[in-house]
């Protein structure tokens, strides 16, 4: 009940923001800045059904990736920060480029959250309107269904044992999400991004899917392992994952 | 199996007893003995006969399955108390999950949903064998638009909730149905009622049932015959299905599954989460060996020695649990 509650109250308060931004919004209406998150292989970004070869030289094919951020703001350069969405979907399979309006300023770095807030990842999908993120239609089969909650990053693919091996036969399934796996996430740019009047600026996200698997000395993720190409949320997998999934981030010059 | 055997009434089963509490909201009422819990009905989910009847059509209509071969009736037969005598149902195209059917009958006083509690209301629970690959596999927009197609679910669904079919009205309809199978009609209820009395054999099951030697009684409490809890029953040394540590994570909950009701235990063969045990008498004998090793294993289990007559009365005890034909 008491959960119940908070859910309505927080997603009240979330409705309550939506008007009070777009209030804000319309000092200055026209969407200045594209946000555009692209999944990538070194320079070249990838597309469903790409496959690619990580750093531990086998490859994998992308068959669904998607994933949930919340709270991606902007942060000025004197501290101030600018909400730019409150929950969004990544979907490889639509057209995910964000297009916002911003006030003019001069900005330092993006901050965002990887996941659903606790309060609102125990929503009732169908209580929800249904192309809502989070709504029956909208969520894309990110809601778990056997337990309350969203799957916070899915990644489906076939994976192959060596660079040489043509069939792809090692299935991989990485699904995560508790609200344990929450996590904040801050990407600095390596030069400020500036939004002046009349000026549409772009800010390009790179994942780079060759990292997320690389070897790494304390958490290498490889999924020819048997023990690490399936995961249904709870396992310490969903966490190595998580964190090489966040690691792979970076600003696109 | 005795198939068929069996009728229940659909929507709930009113008993003529002294002691009887009743549930009326707007135009439903349903009668319950005094000594059950109260039904909780959710505030925007309030039964009603139209709530009701599409629920109930919606529930035996394959419609929302992806071939449209499987119905939620096609693993809850009510001839079976609303489970299947299959230890794991079969979903489209013959698919196989891992879990074993639960009866549906009390769920109306279920706190949580499935064998790990994952899912707390009887709404969301639908979402879960709806949209299942190995149950029947349907997505809600998919489902949502062939009801629309159909005048009749058009107008039930506008009757029931004032609004065009939804994952809302499917989840919400199918919950209100769910909660008249109401199980009352047993001849243990008619002893509590002082209208009927065991017989020997019955009496001497009640009597180990409630013993401290079996421990039966400590989680399958009675009215329900269950309490809701979840304990580790030594099934296995190594669970593939780690139970309620799914839904928590904690290492202590690994190998836990819900207490199932033993309401129409005699009718939900076979037995467990995961349907391992065939027989009654399988699991008794599970039961008084005192499980399996394992770590979780709850400290009630203990080895007991129990000789044929006991073991025939406590399956008679069981027995008067079964709901009148």
């Amino acid at each position: 009940m008491l959960t119940t509650l908070l859910s309505t109250v927080l997603m009240l308060a979330w409705q309550c923001k939506k008007d009070s931004e777009n209030e804000t919004m319309s000092t200055n209406p026209e969407k200045n800045l594209v946000l555009d998150i692209q999944i990538r292989d070194g320079i070249e970004e990838l597309f469903l059904g790409d496959t690619f070869i990580t750093n531990q030289n086998y490859p994998i094919s992308i068959l669904d990736l998607k994933f949930y951020l919340s709270d991606i703001r902007l942060v000025s350069a004197n501290n101030d920060t600018v909400q730019l969405k409150d929950l969004w979907l990544y979907d490889t399979e639509s057209d995910n480029d964000l297009s916002l309006a911003i006030n003019n300023g001069v900005y330092s770095k993006l901050l965002f959250n990887f996941g659903i807030p606790a309060a609102l990842n125990h929503v009732d999908p169908t209580t929800m309107p249904n192309n809502h993120p989070l709504g029956a239609f909208g969520n894309k089969g990110m809601h778990w269904t056997w337990m309350a909650g969203y799957k916070f990053l899915k990644f489906d693919g076939f994976a192959a044992e060596s660079s040489v091996d043509t069939s792809l036969t090692i299935g991989v399934s990485l699904h995560t999400g508790t609200d344990t796996l929450f996590t904040p996430g801050e990407l600095i740019f390596p030069s400020q991004l500036t939004i002046t009047d009349g000026q549409s600026s772009s800010l390009s996200v790179g994942i780079q899917m060759d990292e997320v698997f690389s070897a790494n000395a304390s958490d290498t993720l490889d999924v020819r392992q048997p023990n690490q190409n399936q995961s249904h949320s709870f396992e310490p997998l969903a966490r190595k994952f998580t964190n090489r999934f966040m690691e792979s981030w970076q600003i696109i010059e | 199996m005795t198939k068929h055997l069996v009728i229940f009434s659909l929507v709930g089963c009113v008993v003529a007893c002294q002691f009887i509490k009743h549930n009326e909201t707007e135009d439903f009422e349903q009668s319950i003995p005094a000594y059950f819990p109260t039904i909780n009905y959710p505030t925007d989910n309030t039964p009603t006969k139209a709530r009701i009847a599409l629920g109930k059509k919606l529930f035996f209509d394959p419609i929302l399955s992806e071939d449209s071969t499987v119905s939620c009736a096609s693993c809850h037969l009510p001839e079976l108390a609303f489970a299947d005598d299959e230890p794991v149902s079969p979903g489209v195209q013959g698919r196989l999950d891992t879990r074993n059917a639960p009866t549906l009958l009390n769920v109306a006083f279920n706190p949580h949903f499935f064998a790990d509690g994952g899912v707390l209301t009887l709404e969301e629970q639908a979402l879960g064998p709806i949209q299942d690959e190995n149950e029947m596999n349907l997505s809600l927009m998919e489902a949502t638009e062939r009801l629309s197609r159909s005048s009749n679910y058009t107008q039930m669904s506008e009757q029931a909730y004032g609004r065009e079919p939804s994952p809302y009205v499917i989840t919400r309809a199918l919950a209100a149905f769910q909660r008249t199978l109401i199980s009352t009609r047993t001849k243990y209820d008619s002893v509590v009622d002082g209208k009927a009395s065991f017989t020997e054999l019955e009496y001497l099951g009640k009597q180990l049932f409630f013993s401290d030697s079996l421990n039966c009684s400590k989680c399958h409490q009675p009215p329900l015959f269950t309490d809701f809890e979840f304990h580790n029953i030594g099934l296995a040394e190594q669970y593939e299905d780690e139970g309620r540590y799914k839904i928590t994570l904690k290492e202590e909950d690994k190998g836990k599954f819900k207490t199932p009701t033993l309401r129409n235990v005699l009718r939900t063969a076979p037995y467990m989460h995961n349907g391992s045990l065939a027989t009654i008498e399988e699991v008794l004998t599970h039961f008084y060996k005192g499980g399996r090793n394992h770590r979780n294993k709850s400290q009630l289990l203990k080895s007991v020695k129990m000789n044929e007559q006991e073991t025939q009365a406590l399956i008679a005890f069981l027995n008067t649990l079964s709901d009148e034909k």
